[in-house]
């Protein structure tokens, strides 16, 4: 019976002596190290964003439609389409596809089979892994960029995020 | 621990520091010091005071170690000049009683091992007396064998023995339900 209560009393005070004390590790430290050592590792997943816009590759699409509607024939009746609170318009031409959306702002997405003049000069973005080529005049932005055989061209007044958040919507729902 | 092996280390590591071998201290410090600490910080309840004490306990053996008479009992020695610092201390501060407040800041210093519990060691030797307080916390923590707390008090060895164990069926008796 004394034992015990011996033993329990020993242990009751049980202290780091101050020589033990300061060699005690500092926690802080391992914390400190292990997040640099985290944020080091998450670098290495995360690509950084460099957006070009170049005015010189603006293309205004109500020209472009002028265009396409001299040379092919515009479906007299476009096609209407309803996804929850989006409504799509559909304009298909001979080599050309306009799909017309307003969230915010309109969205024009234009897709066609002809490809675009762009020189080897013109820098480039990296937009969810995928070449595009963007463009900004008088508060509209572009985004221009090849999609298998075809040419997506997508045109939007809007600011520059919901832009960019538009472009990656589009991408991932693969233009179905 | 052998204590019949630390007492003629202990007395060696003496003799070589009156003849003013410092190297001796190395020895003192690493058979002494924990022991003082213990002991000290079981009845001042305040770490760094109890550091302090322990450090003033070495440099008393350091000025007053002409008057170690060699093959004596180093311990005893010691902690009787443990003892007197300790209650010329706690005299000072008039710190004979620990508050509530104070032990809940202590319970929370990071000195603490995760099996402290001073509140079991505060309610279990605040039920003895000064004489029973010092034949326990001089055997648990001081780490002297009755032969050696009898010579520090001056008493008989029978009569450290019967007090401990008195002692030792209070705290028992007062602490059941935590034991």
């Amino acid at each position: 019976m004394n034992r015990r209560l011996e033993k329990k009393l020993k242990k009751s005070l049980d202290v780091y002596l101050p020589n033990e004390y300061y060699k005690k590790k500092d926690m802080h430290f391992v914390y400190l190290y292990a997040s640099i050592f985290t944020l080091f590792g998450l670098s290495f997943f995360i690509q950084p964003i460099t957006l070009y816009f170049d005015s010189d590759l603006y293309l205004p699409v109500t020209a472009m439609r002028v265009d396409w509607h001299e040379e092919t024939t515009v479906d007299e009746h476009p096609i209407w389409h309803e996804d929850g609170k989006t409504k799509y318009q559909y304009q298909q031409n001979k080599d050309t596809l306009t799909i017309t959306y307003q969230k915010e702002n309109p969205v024009y997405l234009i897709i066609q089979k002809q490809e675009l003049p762009l020189s080897q000069e013109t820098k480039s973005s990296n937009i969810g892994g995928v070449t595009v080529y963007l463009a900004y005049q008088s508060d509209i932005y572009q985004a221009i960029w090849k999609q298998d055989e075809y040419t997506i061209i997508v045109q939007m007044n809007s600011n520059r995020n919901q832009f960019i958040q538009e472009i990656k919507y589009i991408m991932e729902e693969n233009l179905s | 621990m052998n204590s019949w092996l630390d007492q003629v280390r202990l007395d060696h590591a003496l003799r070589k520091l009156q003849h003013e071998d410092k190297k001796a201290w190395g020895e003192i410090y690493q058979l002494l010091y924990p022991a003082i600490f213990r002991y000290t910080f079981s009845l001042v309840k305040d770490y760094y005071q109890a550091e302090d004490i322990t450090q003033e306990v070495f440099i008393r053996i350091e000025k007053y170690k002409k008057r170690y008479v060699p093959g004596t009992n180093v311990k005893a020695w010691v902690y009787q000049m443990t003892k007197n610092l300790i209650y010329t201390k706690l005299r000072q501060k008039k710190e004979l009683v620990i508050e509530e407040e104070k032990l809940d800041f202590l319970i929370h210093q990071e000195y603490l091992k995760p099996t402290t519990d001073l509140s079991f060691v505060n309610d279990a030797l605040n039920c003895l007396t000064e004489k029973e307080k010092q034949v326990v916390t001089l055997h648990l923590y001081g780490g002297l064998k009755h032969y050696e707390t009898a010579k520090v008090l001056h008493l008989p060895y029978s009569k450290v023995r019967s007090i401990y164990a008195y002692a030792l069926t209070k705290i028992r008796k007062k602490l059941g339900g935590k034991l």
